[in-house]
């Protein structure tokens, strides 16, 4: 394995606070929220077992003993999701595996060979066209998925991803530094402005 | 191509736009070297983007300086003896040169009085880069071949037209890597930067096609009938691109670091978004003829 240090990018004498700071930096960033059918998700699923390992290993060897941190991020809301997956029955189970393994090709031979075009499969076909990239297609059909059943959370949560613009699920000011326009900038901006009408938001600056 | 794919200047370092300076410029002088002056005018900020991108682990850049006919009096640093810069230079020339072809197909022909110019200038060049790079060449033509009955055939769908382009783009990642995750990460991110490309070029031209009366996948997709976007397709558009570029970001984090990465980033995170947000508010057209 390379070195831990390196791993999470800080020196070998950076202090405690650092590397949980450089720990918690790259977590957000590989997190599988950010990779969702993503061709790419396994890279980034190595990449997060390389950080959680880096960083179970430097707070061993310093014995301060906040390894609980470290499995936390990985196993995120998909791996949940996943499950769900397995228990849907038929078709749609071999369907939903053939996505999970990257197997495209697959999984739309057997959605083309479905005669009823129910929520279900509406739901399935918008998950491999966002795998393709058709991201315009995925979201009419998680569109059509919530129409015929909007009382499904699984579709709701698709379309609603699609509708931020791939924001991650759980937590939408987070944009993944896409704009560089995050909460804290909102807020400075916010402050400057109260300051040019003589009024102040953020007493220190 | 399009000159969308650029860094943001204002948010870099005097080295690190010194540094992109140097790529374009190496870019320039490779497409000279091989391709005498008629390669000059292919060059563009997109294709500079595409060698940045093929040579992101690069931990060493080599480089000169020298005087040009853009810059006759003070030398320049510019990037040379690089396996890369020829490649991209080789994928700049087919590129190009089926972008010509594929213009003369669509205009009228007076219209198309210049793209056949550009063309037959291009064609020996095109003939020897063609000779380096095969199957890129083919993968272009075909995918370019399918474009053109799919926009004939006015589809109202989005994404089936740009999958063809973004498939061009991506297969530029084809053969440089040394690894097939580098091979497969950069076949994606590419796709997406196809992707942005084709959709942002759909806005753009919007009011021009509407006018010529030719082919537009928004105006299709939409079916919108005043050669303008309304609030709500502008939403629309603003959010399916923004998506493209966050999954871009996502798999740009997965490429190995290097000398090219603080530049990458400027592109990835600040310019792109720039150059779209003045697409979409129909402020890039004005803009660039400003910069010029």
């Amino acid at each position: 394995m390379n070195d831990p240090y390196s791993v999470l990018g800080v020196s070998p004498n950076a202090s405690d606070e650092e590397i949980k700071k450089a720990y918690r930096e790259l977590a957000r960033k590989y997190h599988p929220d950010n990779y969702h059918d993503n061709p790419l998700a396994d890279l980034a699923e190595a990449k997060m077992k390389e950080i959680n390992e880096a960083y179970d290993m430097i707070t061993k060897s310093r014995g301060s003993g906040g390894t609980s941190g470290g499995s936390s991020y990985g196993s995120g809301g998909y791996q949940s999701s996943n499950s769900s997956y397995s228990s849907s029955s038929g078709i749609y189970a071999q369907i939903r595996m053939a996505i999970n393994s990257g197997n495209l090709i697959q999984a739309e031979s057997l959605l083309n060979s479905v005669q009823n075009h129910d929520a279900e499969w509406n739901f399935l076909m918008g998950s491999v066209c966002y795998s393709k990239g058709w991201l315009d297609e995925a979201r009419r059909y998680y569109q059509i998925a919530v129409n015929m059943n909007p009382n499904n959370a699984e579709y709701r949560q698709a379309l609603s991803y699609m509708q931020s613009g791939g924001s991650p699920y759980r937590n939408t000011a987070y944009r993944g530094g896409m704009d560089g326009c995050d909460c804290c900038t909102s807020l400075v901006c916010a402050d400057c402005c109260c300051e040019a009408m003589g009024g102040d938001l953020i007493s220190c600056c | 191509m399009f000159g969308y794919i650029r860094p943001l200047k204002s948010e870099m370092k005097v080295k690190e736009f010194e540094q992109f300076q140097a790529a374009y410029c190496g870019l320039c002088h490779a497409l000279k070297k091989k391709y005498g002056i008629v390669g000059r005018f292919v060059l563009n900020y997109d294709f500079t983007f595409l060698f940045i991108l093929l040579s992101c682990e690069t931990g060493v850049v080599e480089s000169g300086r020298r005087r040009c006919i853009a810059s006759p009096l003070r030398k320049k640093c510019y990037c040379c003896g690089n396996t890369v810069l020829d490649d991209a230079a080789d994928k700049s020339i087919i590129l190009t040169y089926w972008r010509l072809k594929d213009c003369i197909a669509d205009e009228s022909f007076l219209k198309s009085l210049l793209p056949r110019a550009g063309k037959m200038l291009l064609h020996m060049a095109y003939k020897k880069a063609k000779h380096n790079v095969p199957e890129f060449d083919d993968v272009v033509e075909q995918k370019l071949k399918v474009l053109s009955e799919i926009e004939q055939s006015k589809t109202a769908s989005l994404d089936i037209p740009a999958d063809q382009f973004a498939g061009i783009l991506a297969s530029a990642a084809a053969g440089r890597s040394d690894s097939l995750e580098k091979e497969r990460t950069i076949f994606q991110l590419l796709y997406h930067v196809g992707r942005f490309i084709y959709i942002l070029d759909a806005a753009d031209d919007l009011h021009d096609d509407f006018l010529s009366g030719s082919y537009n996948p928004i105006a299709e997709r939409f079916g919108l009938k005043e050669g303008k976007l309304d609030k709500d397709t502008l939403e629309y558009i603003r959010t399916t691109l923004t998506h493209s570029m966050q999954i871009i970001g996502a798999d740009y984090e997965l490429l190995p670091r290097g000398v090219w990465s603080p530049i990458l980033e400027n592109i990835i995170y600040l310019g792109m978004p720039f150059v779209c947000d003045k697409v979409l508010k129909g402020e890039w057209k004005t803009k660039k003829k400003i910069d010029k």
